[in-house]
Order: C-alpha cells, then structure tokens, then sequence
C-alpha cells in the first residue's frame, strides 16, 4: 500500500513538472513579456518621440525581472541567428538585428544594412532635419522590404540624401537563410525556468502586473468565489439529480419519457445560452413585472472587512450562477445514477435476495441503491476538476470575481504570472483529485499498476 | 458503417438529428448563395457574370478580383434568397426587432443582419469542427495506438539501437523546435530531418539488431500514457484560453488548430482502450506469428476493427468543438471581432438586452449539438446491440 501510495505520488509530481514546463513555453512563445505589460500599465508605450527612453526603461525592466537570462537550461540557437553583435550597437540597433535575423535573413547582410542605416542617421542628426529624424525612428523597427523601400523613398524624395547604397543593401534583405545547422547551447542553472522553480518551492508566486498585488493573494481571494460555486453546485445538484434518477427509475413508461428527453433537451443546452436568457429575461421588469425576479449580476463593489463579509452581501447574485451551473451538471448524475442502479439490479444477488421472499421495496432501499451509489463518489471525483474549470464562462457572464474571471482578465492584460500561477493550481487540484481517487481504487483492486 | 447511417428503418429522432446536420453543413459550405448582398447572376457590360462564385473564387485564392470591391456596375438578375450581408454595419439601423424593414430576425448592435449573420456562423462551426476534429483525431490516433498497441509489451533494443535513436532524436529535435518557434516556419525544414532520421533508422535498425549485445526493454506506452496525463492535468478551457493568445491576429483558423491540438486528450484515451482491446484478440497475435509489419497490423487490421466503436465518440468530440468555438466567440477571443457568429451574436445580447439576440443563436448552437449528441446516442446504442449479439 505504502510503496503505491509512494509510487502514486512520484509520478504526479512528473506530471506536475511537465505541466510546469509545457504552461512555462506557453508564455515564453505568448507576445510581449511582464517589462512591457508593465509598462502598458503604467501608461508607458512605444510613442514617436520618446523611444529611447521607452527602450531603456523596458531593458532596466528586463533586467529587474531576469527577463534576458536564457528561458531554459539548454537552448537551440539555429546558426543564422548565433551571431554576436558589434559592441558599439545600441538596443535600437540589436532590436532591428533580432528582428531581421527571426525573418532568416543572413547576417552579413543585416550588418551592412544596420551600419549603413546608422551612417543616414549621423547624417540626418548633423543637418538636423525633423522629417528625416522621424522617418529613420520608424525605419529601426521595419523588416518588410517594401515598407523599407516606401520610407526611403520618401526621404530621398524629401531631402537629397545618396541613397543609393542603402537601397542596394535594403534589396538584399529579401534574401533568406535556408539550410541550416541548430547549436545546442548548455545555459548553466541561472535561467528562468530554474528561478521559477525555485521561487515556486520557496511559495513565492510573482507579483501581478496589473496593480502590484502578490499573485498568493489575488488567488486566494479569487479561489473563495470557484469553491463556494462549485461545492454549491455538486450538493445541489446530487440533491436533485439522486432523488430524480431514482424517481425514474420506478416511474412508468410517460415520466421516464419525459425525464429522459428533458435531460436530454438540458444536456445539449450550452451553459452560457441558459444564462444569457436568464439575465435578459428574468432580472429586468422589461418583459412585465413578474420577470424582474432575480437580482441583476452586478458584483456590488465596496470596501469588504474579508471574504466572508464580501460573500455574504452578494450572495444574491449567486442564485442564477447556482442555478445554471447545477442545471448543466444535472443530465450527466442523472444519466450515470440511473446506468448504475439499472445495471445493479439485474446481479444474481439480487434474484437471490428476491427468492428469499424480501419485498421489492426493501430490495431497492437497503440492496440496490447502496450498491448503486459507489460510483458516484468517483464522479464526485471525477467532476471536481471539470465543475471548476466549468465555472469559467458563469464566472465571466454574471461578473462574480472568481478563478475563470480572473484568468480572463489577466489574459487581457497579458498578466502572465497569475496565468501560470491559476493553471499550475488547476492541474495540481486535478491531478491530485485523480490521485487520490487511484488510491481509493487500490484498497478495492490491489492489482491496479501506476502508469 | 454505410447500413447504419443510410438504413430505411431507423427512429425518427435520429433521421431528424440526421438531416438537420446534413442541413447546416450544406448551408455552411454554400452561405453566400444563401445569404449575401451581391447576386448570384448579373448583367454586366461583359455579358452575364456570377459575383458569388467570383467571391467564392476570391476567397479561396484562385481569383485576384473582389467583388464586392468591383468597380464594375451589374444589373442583378437573380439574387440570394436573403439578400442582406452577414458584414455590412449600418448605424441608423441598429437593434431592429426581428421582422423590421425586412430584417427577419432584426440587426444586431452593430446593424448587421441576424439572419445572415447565423447563417455565416454556420460557415464558421461547420469549418472549426472540421478542422479541428480532423487535427485532434490525427494526434489522438498516434499517441492512442502507440498507447494502446506497446501497452505492458516493450519492445527490446540492444545498445547500439538505442544510441542511434538517441542520436537521430538529439538531431532532429533541434530542427523541429527553433523551426516551430520561429516566425517565419517553413514546414519543409520540420519535414525534411525526421524524414532523414526515420530513413537512418529503418536502414540500420536490421543491422543493428543482428548484433549480439544485451536488449533493453523499451516502454513505449509510457511516454505517451505521461503526455495524455499531462494533457488531462490542466483543465481544457484555461489552455485554449493560454494557447489563444499566442496569436496575435484573429482568425478561425488559428481556432481550428488551437482547438485541434488541445482537444484530443478523451479522444486519444478511448482510441487506447479500444485498441488495447483488440490488441488482445488472437488474430493479431497470428498475423504478428506470420511476421507482418507492425504499420500493417494497425492499419490493415487494428484501425478498421476500431472505427466502428470510435465513431460515437468522434460524433461527442464534434460537439466539443462546436462548443469550444461557441464559447471562444462567445467571451470574444479568437474569432475575428467583425465576422458574426453564433456566439459572438449571443453575447451581444446580455449588453444590448435583446431577446432576439438571446433566443436565435443560441438555438443554433442548441440544434448542432443536440443532433450531434442524437447521433452519437444512436451510434452507441447499435453497437452495444450488435456487441450483445
């Protein structure tokens, strides 16, 4: 028992380590990184005047965060782009390299380009001219040849530069690397994927971009909102979904028509069809006074002495949120309840119990249903992750601050530490649910083998 | 599998779930005949012309005219039955009720026809599911047969074996992942070096295992049986929602692939067990006795053998999409903002209060996947009648 609870406990942490590993590539390959949503927070963009120093502000930002510490222990460089930049570039120039070297182009090439383009710029700065500053602002971020090409145009056509050797180079950058060799680089343990670790192990989450609250504690509060929709939503509907399948069970052949094809009708019902005609239908006096029941999806917003004072003066607004929820969840208890009590009550034991003389009623309180019910601890299981993840869209369409809500909102705002922080928390709660429920299965079959 | 889907006799539910897709995906494929503002045929001064099939022309790439942007004026002779654009927005004609100044189902909070509009969020279900389902199913069969086909049987490699897979992985490995990571992908690169390292491996593999050198028991089924765990460990919805924003524009096939390469983790699971089961049956063992290859036993006799069972749940994995979809556009990630679908006109209504808005496309969504589940309903009751028989 102990060596497969231990065996069991090995191999989820492989698989929370993957998980780290694959969420972490998620967002190193997602646009833009925390310096710039950072700096997107702060009102700080790429303007036309004042790119210096939004550029050295965003590598000081880098450098605080680790952000240009290589992402993994090892990296593949393709050749084209393993190259080291003459020291005398500045980030504008190196910019404009990365840029051209991910479009393959070859770096001889980009040397020239960068250097001849850095020779216009002395130019232009010497004679002072306004335009030619701009237009040569805009060409150190450009790799497209033809908006290369208009820029230029529009500078000879404005001034009366000899572009002409510059041009010649700008019509080489169509050239492209095609066969080439990748360099496997070891990086040593200071890179991103090792200090992520670390500060995982030492409980230190990250900081949320957004407004510079510790990730712990948005989650936190975040995760109080997906609980209580959750349990509330697997006791209510367990509490309906019971009684019902038995209720169908023993009725006759109308009631169980009629159960099957509404359970059916609701099955197919997308969960966020139900809650949009719930809030357009039932939460204003529009459409008569008797459909202004329910009370509208606004989070009342306020100063909260806790989680406890702020759930209790919006629990009204749970009521849709629990409803709808519950109503999705009901057709799969239902359908799994009643394939269990029916396949329980064909077993030989139960003829057996029937020879004995016991009533039929009997047989079904004290023989079937206890039996019947076993698998529905493994679905209590099973759907603990997925009644989670489910509360995602309910969370986003009634506005309740919840773990789905904030995802969506970190998304937007490209607050990947949080994002990773909510998956890894997410894949922990399930695979550890899975576990549990494998070592549950281990006590009834010990001949279970971990994968 | 033809005698079940084609057979006279069956319940009315199913025939109606039936046609009812066969419907939508008829009006999926041939929506600018149906639904749009230009004419199926025109007078022009070249004679007679067809705007539709030149729009059609023009989108799949085999024609450099637009013609909505067409210069040249027509006389149009027949037009589509609903002539009015899913696109064109029209301010003073915003939230029409349906059945307003020939609107059926009214506009929408943008003033583009309902009607049209889920008619070309039909277009976009039908191609995301098909898409993506395809995608999943491609990805679900290698890491389900290699699952379910190695499962507790390793394969023995000596030494020298495993060193030169070691090396051709360390080779092509590199390609596959700066190739992928870069911006300008060229799928030639990716293809070119595991078709080298294949070809490297199927030559010295009989050489190599001549020699007399001590075997190694590989567990295939274990790396793959990891990768469906690690796939099942994080929720499906919060990794489509992370894996959509690596994209920086909007299209929907970016939401076929997200939703191809994400959803595949049930599927690859049953695509394992159904091929652990006729794994074990003894015509498998007496065709590895007659010394088949191991790529004919899948395809010749395991993956036919499987289908049958499998097609319940590819029917179950069309719904997914089809609400993955609903749900992306729904939350207005993914989908380009300016094309209606059913879910992006779904959530115009709880902002605009709308019941028209609330009732049509959500019914739509309702109608695909509650003829889906039909099916797939049906599907599985015919085959545990035919596993009893």
């Amino acid at each position: 028992m102990l060596i497969f609870v231990l065996k069991r406990l090995v191999s989820t942490l492989w698989t929370l380590v993957l998980v780290m590993l694959v969420s972490f590539f998620l967002i190193q390959l997602a646009p833009g990184d925390k310096a710039e949503a950072i700096l997107n927070v702060q009102g700080i963009r790429m303007g036309e005047d004042d790119n210096q120093s939004y550029l050295l502000q965003y590598e000081a930002l880098r450098e605080e965060y680790g952000l240009n510490k290589p992402s993994f222990y090892l990296s593949f460089i393709p050749s084209y782009k393993n190259h080291s930049f003459p020291p005398h570039w500045q980030s504008r120039h190196s910019m404009l390299a990365h840029n051209l070297l991910n479009e393959k182009v070859p770096f001889n090439i980009v040397r020239v380009y960068i250097n001849a383009l850095d020779k216009l710029e002395k130019e232009c700065q010497d004679q002072s001219l306004a335009f030619c500053n701009r237009e040569i602002r805009f060409l150190w971020e450009l790799t497209d040849q033809d908006d290369i090409n208009q820029r230029l145009n529009r500078i000879e056509q404005a001034t009366n530069f000899p572009l002409a050797t510059l041009k010649q180079t700008s019509e080489r950058l169509s050239s492209r690397t095609v066969l080439y060799f990748p360099v496997i680089k070891w990086n040593g343990l200071n890179n991103q994927f090792h200090n992520r670790i670390t500060n995982i192990i030492k409980m230190d989450f990250g900081i949320s971009v957004v407004d510079g609250d510790a990730v712990t504690n948005k989650i936190a509060s975040a995760l109080i909102w997906t609980l209580v929709l959750t349990f509330a939503t697997l006791f209510l509907s367990l509490l309906l979904g019971i009684p019902l399948s038995i209720y169908s069970v023993n009725s006759g052949v109308v009631a169980k028509r009629i159960i099957g094809t509404s359970m059916n009708i609701i099955y197919a019902t997308p969960v966020f069809w139900l809650a949009t005609i719930l809030i357009v239908f039932f939460t204003t006096p529009e459409y008569g006074r008797w459909t202004d029941i329910f009370p509208g999806s606004m989070f009342k917003p306020g100063d909260y002495s806790g989680w406890w004072d702020s759930l209790s003066n919006n629990s009204g607004m749970l009521i849709l949120p629990v409803f709808c929820l519950t109503l999705s969840s009901l057709p799969i208890i239902v359908r799994i309840t009643r394939r269990s009590i029916i396949s329980e009550s064909v077993e030989p034991y139960i003829t057996a119990l029937r020879a004995r003389g016991l009533t039929e009623r009997s047989i079904f309180r004290r023989h079937i249903i206890p039996n019947a019910l076993m698998p529905i601890v493994t679905l209590i299981s099973n759907s603990l992750p997925s009644a989670m993840a489910g509360t995602l869209i309910v969370e986003v369409i009634f506005n309740i601050p919840g773990m789905g809500r904030l995802m969506y909102d970190s998304l937007s705002s490209y607050d990947w530490d949080v994002c990773f922080t909510i998956i890894l928390l997410m894949s922990v709660v399930t695979s550890g649910v899975f576990a549990i429920a494998d070592v549950i299965y281990y006590q009834i079959n010990p001949k279970m083998k971990v994968v | 599998m033809k005698r079940w889907i084609w057979n006279s006799n069956q319940p009315v539910d199913f025939n109606l779930a039936k046609w009812t897709i066969i419907f939508m995906i008829i009006v999926g494929l041939l929506h600018k005949f149906i639904a749009n503002d230009i004419p199926i045929l025109a007078k022009s001064e070249s004679g007679l012309t067809m705007p539709v099939v030149q729009d059609y022309l023009y989108d799949l790439g085999f024609s450099q005219r637009n013609p909505h942007m067409a210069s040249i004026h027509y006389d149009p002779l027949i037009n589509p039955i609903i002539h009015k654009s899913a696109y064109n927005t029209d301010i003073d004609k915003i939230l029409l009720k349906p059945m307003n100044e020939g609107h059926i189902l009214g506009t929408d909070a943008l003033g583009r026809d309902v009607l049209s509009g889920l008619i070309h969020g039909t277009t976009t279900a039908v191609m995301v599911s098909i898409g993506a389902v395809a995608l999943a199913l491609i990805i679900a069969l290698i890491i389900g047969v290699i699952s379910g086909f190695y499962y507790q049987r390793p394969i023995r490699l000596n030494f020298a074996q495993i060193s030169i897979a070691v090396i051709i992985i360390m080779m092509v490995l590199p390609y596959v992942i700066t190739e992928l990571t870069s911006t300008r992908t060229n799928l030639l690169i990716i293809l070119l070096p595991v078709l080298i390292g294949l070809g490297i491996w199927k030559l010295s593999n009989p050489v190599l295992g001549k020699l007399k050198m001590k075997k190694w028991e590989v567990h295939l089924h274990r790396y793959t049986d990891r990768i469906i765990e690690v796939r099942e460990a994080i929720p499906t919805i919060f990794l489509i929602l992370g894996a959509i924003a690596l994209f920086r524009d909007n299209s929907i096939w970016n939401v076929a692939l997200v939703i191809g390469l994400i959803g595949w983790g049930s599927l690859s699971r049953y695509i394992r067990a159904e091929v652990m089961k006729i794994r074990e049956k003894t015509y498998i063992d007496a065709a590895i006795v007659q010394g088949q290859s191991t790529w004919r036993i899948i395809t010749r006799h395991i993956l036919p053998n499987a289908l049958d069972p499998l097609l319940s749940i590819i029917t179950f994995s069309f719904t997914a999409a089809i609400l993955l979809e609903a749900t992306l556009s729904f939350l207005g990630i993914g989908i380009p903002s300016e094309a209606p679908t059913w879910g992006s006109l779904l959530a115009q209504a709880r902002v605009a209060n709308a019941w028209w808005l609330a009732i049509f496309p959500g019914f739509c969504i309702f109608l695909a996947i509650a003829s889906l589940n039909t099916i797939a309903d049906y599907l599985q009751r015919r085959l545990d009648v035919r596993i009893k028989n």
